[in-house]
């Protein structure tokens, strides 16, 4: 007997474990799933915008059922006529065209509808008792937005003026399931990102200052000219010729980094780490290659106030947990968090699994009940120097943590769960009690979080995953 | 390409973070932007202050140039300049003052204004 084994896409795979696991998948490289504001009016289209909204891929973007009962609609709306499938909103300013009442404020919905025609004025859609969405809709088309609800209750499409009448179609309103990652304040959103090359107009540089962080650089380029460093490191560097790509690493101190250039510099370029990859032209601090087999896409979180809500997960509560992620690993001035669960009333309990300590580069786990008593605090293992990604794997498995770095073993500890930790609030990046503290700044290249310990099989094709999204080999 | 082409970096002085949190409505994209500024962990050793770090779209200054001036006359803009040697300086800065630094790495900021964090409970 001969039995056939069908190949699965690797995401595939990790989709269905992520999804077992009630977890979340939250991928950066797919900007289907990015929204720079929280409510999801305006798609991430481009690197170097801001993310307020992440999209759980686990449940693969799948709708719930129909919300849009369309008997409903014309029953309920004033102003309105239905002929044919077409709605039809009269000319007057309070002309509502409701959904249903089955909106819970928090979720995401999918939202779609065919404007046929549209007179002067405007549509824009409407949560029951909250301020019109943006965007408005002027033109006929046919449009499809996620946007969170801002109220519970009905969702209505709104005439916006007196003077319009609209034809409206193909109305449809889904729940997106999932555990959406989420950032209102505009200030505290990560960024988009693929840069590596630190410099700007990279084609022919010109003399420049960049900003350091304490680790390894290496500055390449091709030309005759020479780059002398001064600042927070020091070093000169000469080129060899027009089809040479010369190098050289240093390790400055955090501050600012001079690169003075004479002759003629091109190609060049300053990346983290301790050899010189693929270059990448940077034009501006906007615009610059973006080749994803290269340059892998990455929020970076500023370590100054960014950070994500994820809904309350009961990572700690829910017995067992795995997260899987590729960042880099660089040690700050104050511990930092990758994922955190925190009380928002009580700033004893913690779980930390995944916390990046403040000296050595080191990581461990960290977990305190309500009376602030140590549960666990694991010794350190080495996570540091590399700033550049790397895959963390953690598995909670209520009485032991794993933690593991790009596949191997970093740590194992057994652990007793003792005490109360009564937790409400679950954050990437920063951790949310009754104050905000401890931002993390890093590039985090991707994020798996199950509420579940993973098998070894299943780790593996998760880390292999994120390995790839991330640009590590394993 | 995009045109969120501008970073700012943004200095509270304690006693001015309502100023701020009206400020950063004023320019920013949501109206929980209220809220942007919530604890002074910041310290020069003699005052506190809250800080914040955002991209930012080209049209930003046009922004700030409508902002009211009753709020507008509480802002400074200083700017930050380095020589051939690596040697960074501030110019126009004034801790009594909301500072917006525009297009400065945030850390290099906090380091020249002798920024650090403090533990706030």
């Amino acid at each position: 007997m001969t039995i056939a084994l069908r190949q699965r896409p690797l995401a595939r795979v990790v989709q269905g474990i992520v999804r077992a696991g009630a977890g979340c998948w939250l991928d950066p490289s797919d900007l289907s799933t990015l929204y720079q504001d929280a409510a999801g009016t305006t798609p991430v289209t481009a690197v170097e915008q801001p993310v307020g909204l992440m999209l759980d891929k686990s449940r693969g973007m799948m709708l719930g059922p129909e919300l849009v009962d369309g008997a409903l609609w014309g029953g309920l709306a004033t102003g309105v006529t239905y002929s044919n499938g077409n709605f039809t909103l009269t000319a007057a300013t309070s002309t509502l065209l409701a959904a249903n009442s089955f909106i819970i404020k928090g979720k995401y919905y999918q939202v779609s509808f065919t404007i046929q025609s549209i007179s002067t004025g405007s549509l824009s859609l409407t949560f029951e008792g909250g301020a019109a969405t943006t965007p408005t809709y002027t033109t006929a088309g046919t449009y499809t937005v996620r946007i969170c609800a801002t109220a519970s209750g009905n969702l209505f499409l709104y005439n916006r003026s007196a003077s319009t009448t609209a034809t409206v179609s193909n109305v449809s309103c889904k729940e997106i399931y999932g555990n959406h990652a989420t950032q209102s304040i505009t200030a505290s959103r990560p960024t988009l990102s693929a840069r590596k090359n630190v410099l700007l107009a990279t084609e022919t540089l010109a003399t420049q200052s960049v900003t350091s962080i304490a680790a390894q650089y290496t500055l390449s380029f091709i030309g005759t000219g020479i780059v002398t460093l001064s600042g927070t490191a020091t070093g000169t560097l000469t080129g060899t010729g027009v089809n040479d790509r010369v190098s050289l690493t240093v390790t400055p101190t955090a501050g600012t980094l001079t690169l003075t250039v004479s002759g003629s510099v091109t190609k060049a370029q300053l990346e983290p780490g301790a050899s010189a990859g693929p270059y990448q032209r940077v034009n501006t601090a906007t615009d610059y290659d973006t080749d994803e087999r290269y340059f892998p896409k990455y929020l970076s979180f500023d370590g100054v106030d960014d950070y994500l809500n994820l809904p309350y997960m009961g990572l700690y509560a829910g017995g067992s947990a795995s997260i899987i992620t590729g960042r880099d690993a660089l040690s700050q001035a104050t511990d930092t968090y990758i994922i955190s669960e925190r009380s928002t009333t009580d700033v004893n309990p913690k779980y930390y699994p995944s916390r990046q300590l403040s000296s050595g580069g080191n990581m461990d786990s960290y977990i305190t009940d309500n009376a602030g008593t140590v549960v666990l605090d694991t010794t350190g293992s080495a996570f540091g120097g590399a700033s550049n990604a790397v895959i963390r794997s953690v598995i909670d498995a209520g009485n032991s943590i794993k933690l593991l770095k790009n596949g191997a073993v970093a740590a194992s500890d057994n652990y007793t769960r003792g005490g109360t930790l009564t937790l409400n609030k679950t954050t990437i990046g920063a951790s949310v009690s009754t104050t905000t503290s401890n931002y993390a700044k890093m590039k985090l290249y991707g994020l798996l979080i199950t509420k579940s310990a993973l098998s070894d099989a299943q780790r593996i094709a998760c880390e292999r995953y994120a390995a790839s999204k991330a640009g590590v080999i394993l | 390409m995009s045109n969120w082409t501008h970073t700012l970096t943004v200095i509270v002085p304690e006693l001015l973070i309502p100023q701020g949190n009206q400020l950063a409505l004023a320019v920013g994209t949501s109206e929980d932007d209220i809220n942007t500024f919530k604890t002074a962990d910041w310290t020069d050793g003699t005052s506190n202050y809250a800080v914040a770090h955002t991209q930012a779209v080209e049209q930003i200054m046009d922004y700030f140039a409508q902002v009211p001036v009753e709020l507008a006359s509480g802002v400074v803009f200083p700017t930050v300049v380095t020589d051939e040697t690596g040697n960074t300086t501030v110019n126009s800065s004034d801790m009594t003052a909301i500072q917006v630094f525009v297009d400065v790495d945030p850390f290099t900021v906090f380091a020249l204004l002798n920024l650090t964090r403090r533990e706030v409970v």
